[in-house]
């Protein structure tokens, strides 16, 4: 694994960026009902775990190199990022989720690293390989100091990071500088979003927000809409308007993400 | 050229051939609302993402077709199997309407709006597709016409605030009526303040919706609506300009917004030519707005006589019936000789925008004769209407 920290621990910083998941995957077979899904989460009914890789091949060698038992595989998140593709569902989830049962952290998309995917695609695999040993970390690692640093150097500031503008490719020295500028106008999220793996599920606890996109919120709605409504957890949805459709609320999420209020 | 590819539906761009090949996401049959469009540059296999707003453009950026068929798979998107027309662009949108939705409507007689001409079937429902503007001002109307029956019908509050629900779950009207049906009324306004309220406080939100269930109200309900129809050729437009300073009202010409459509530059010459397709091509894909606009959204300068001329679809007409007006009155304006020579006319009269005229003439419960004079005849225009 790459560089350690000294001393173990990992100081706060401000402001603490937020977790990200968001489903359905397109390829998820274990999301049939989405909307059940994030129901039975909030109601304490189940716990969001480890799902099963839509690209097995991939994944599995990703966590193999990572140190992951196949047996014992982690939950994945994205630091202020809901993932792309589509998803319909997000979970906003607390900085106190990822700890004493934190895998490790990853300054890009493993899977879309080792996968060769996207923006990663010109790599060999020995270079992605090796740049998954130099871009991956243990959880005490200094990671969220370093984030800020990358985050501000790359981005100018935390907003244009989570609003999934692309960075300055100058920002950085390892692999994703040549990618980032390789990838000419399709530029790619998974590049630069740093991912989180732990082995604690994700319960209603974890949650400050979630986030659904208007078909997700009608049905929701219809579904579930009488039953008892937690204070704790926002809501933010998406929305049609005379603009096209808002997926999300984007700059609510943004703040969902800083932790501010929305 | 059009070209036809397995499935999914074709649409002309400039160069290459894009094709409409779903839409997003789960489209449920009881939902009414917007739905981004996947299109396919059947030339580059690339697809993208259109009817996104600015903000959530980002998005769709990276998808790719494989997504999308394991988003229609999982149920999460919408495979299309027809051919369309028109060119999409990135600010249009479709406008989803799901057979639950519809019936649910017809069963307790609350009408939907006149949709655009060309109508495309899918899987539980049908679309259309537009500019989002376009699309979202039959969603906003729909609401308000839906709200106002949602006052008058108590005894099916409860399925129209399900419909309301079901279009635009954040509007102020849905919430209003999702308030005063809820079995709880308490959580169902801390949900609202939870989802769309922004750390409002409980009591100022219950003054808010009360002030919605109080002031919101169709636009067009204390207004009367005299269209005036008739053909090219004839005096119609003289007629209902000189009727509405008769009758006091204020007078609007759905000539505003086309010409707001006319191209920078132009042959003056051919100026009518460009209007009536224009027009024609409003009509047929934006019959609510294109009305909308022409009325000036209701801003009646605070009379309560709107003229409009000229109605020349059967199309803009029932959108009139539909406004939810206090009344709508259809005056005609027709000539047995032609004051312009034939010659002129006659490219004119086959013209879509001419052809259904004679036949809303028919329907109109005055007909003005144009080679007679006019003052004596719309005075008496004027006393029809205040009978």
């Amino acid at each position: 694994m790459g560089k350690q920290g000294l001393g173990g621990k990992t100081p706060l910083t401000d402001p603490r960026v937020r977790f990200g998941h968001a489903f359905p995957n397109p390829r998820d077979k274990e999301a049939p009902d989405p909307v059940k899904e994030i129901w039975d989460i909030l109601m304490n009914n189940e716990a969001l775990g480890p799902r099963e890789p839509t690209d097995l091949g991939t994944v599995s060698k990703a966590e193999r190199l990572l140190g992951i038992k196949p047996n014992k595989r982690p939950v994945y998140a994205y630091v202020g990022c809901l993932h792309e593709e589509l998803g319909s569902i997000g979970l906003v989830i607390t900085p106190e989720w990822f700890g004493k049962d934190a895998q490790g952290v990853s300054r890009c998309d493993t899977g879309g690293l080792i996968g060769k995917k996207g923006g990663f695609a010109h790599l060999e695999d020995e270079e992605a390989e090796k740049a998954l040993n130099t871009l991956s970390h243990h959880p005490s690692y200094n990671w969220e100091e370093e984030l800020h640093q990358e985050v501000e150097s790359a981005f100018g500031g935390w907003p244009d990071y989570l609003r999934g503008n692309t960075p300055n490719a100058e920002a950085y020295n390892d692999v994703r500088k040549q990618c980032i500028k390789k990838s000419g106008t399709k530029l790619d999220r998974r590049l630069w979003t740093w991912e989180v793996r732990n082995f604690e599920a994700i319960s209603a606890k974890h949650l400050e927000a979630v986030v659904l996109n208007n078909d997700s919120l009608k049905e929701f709605r219809d579904r579930f809409g009488d039953g008892p409504v937690s204070v704790d957890i926002r809501f933010l949805p998406g929305g049609d308007g005379p603009e096209g459709t808002h997926w999300f609320q984007e700059e609510k999420v943004v703040c969902a993400f800083l932790g501010k209020a929305m | 050229m059009v070209s036809r590819g397995e499935g999914g539906l074709c649409v002309l761009g400039k160069g290459n051939v894009m094709r409409l090949i779903g839409l997003l996401s789960r489209l449920h049959p009881r939902s009414f609302g917007m739905a981004p469009a996947v299109i396919e540059d059947e030339t580059t296999k690339t697809i993208r993402v259109v009817g996104l707003a600015k903000q959530s453009s980002h998005r769709g950026r990276l998808f790719e077709k494989a997504d999308f068929e394991q988003l229609v798979i999982g149920g999460h998107a919408k495979k299309v199997f027809r051919n369309i027309k028109n060119d999409i662009g990135d600010s249009e949108t479709a406008l989803w309407l799901g057979e639950q939705f519809t019936e649910a409507c017809s069963k307790i007689n609350l009408p939907l709006p006149p949709f655009p001409k060309r109508e495309y079937k899918a899987k539980t429902g049908v679309f259309f597709i537009g500019t989002a503007s376009g699309m979202y001002a039959y969603l906003e109307s729909w609401i308000v016409k839906a709200f106002d029956l949602f006052r008058k019908e108590k005894d099916i509050r409860k399925e129209i605030a399900t419909l309301m629900r079901w279009t635009l779950p954040d509007h102020p009207a849905t919430l209003a009526a999702s308030w005063l049906t809820s079995p709880n009324k308490e959580q169902e306004i801390k949900w609202q303040i939870n989802t769309f309220g922004n750390g409002i406080e409980i009591d100022a939100w219950r003054t808010k919706l009360e002030r919605v269930v109080e002031n919101l109200t169709v636009p067009f309900s204390k207004t009367r609506i005299i269209a005036f129809t008739g053909r090219s050729g004839t005096r119609r437009n003289e007629a209902a300009k000189a009727f509405a300073e008769m009758a006091k009202g204020v007078f609007r010409s759905f000539v505003i917004p086309l010409e707001k459509k006319l191209p920078a530059r132009f042959d003056q010459r051919k100026k009518k030519k460009l209007l009536m397709e224009i027009g024609q091509q409003e009509v047929e894909r934006y019959p609510l707005p294109l009305t909308l606009a022409a009325l000036e959204n209701g801003t009646g300068d605070g009379k309560k006589t709107v003229i409009i001329d000229s109605v020349r679809h059967k199309k803009i007409y029932q959108v009139l019936n539909w406004l939810g007006a206090k009344e709508v009155v259809l005056f005609g304006v027709s000539a047995l000789e032609e004051r312009t020579p034939k010659r002129k006319l006659e490219p004119i009269l086959g013209d879509p925008t001419e052809i259904e005229i004679p036949g809303l003439i028919k329907r109109a419960v005055r007909v003005v004769d144009d080679n007679s004079p006019f003052e004596k005849q719309l005075k008496d225009l004027v006393a029809f209407i205040q009978e």
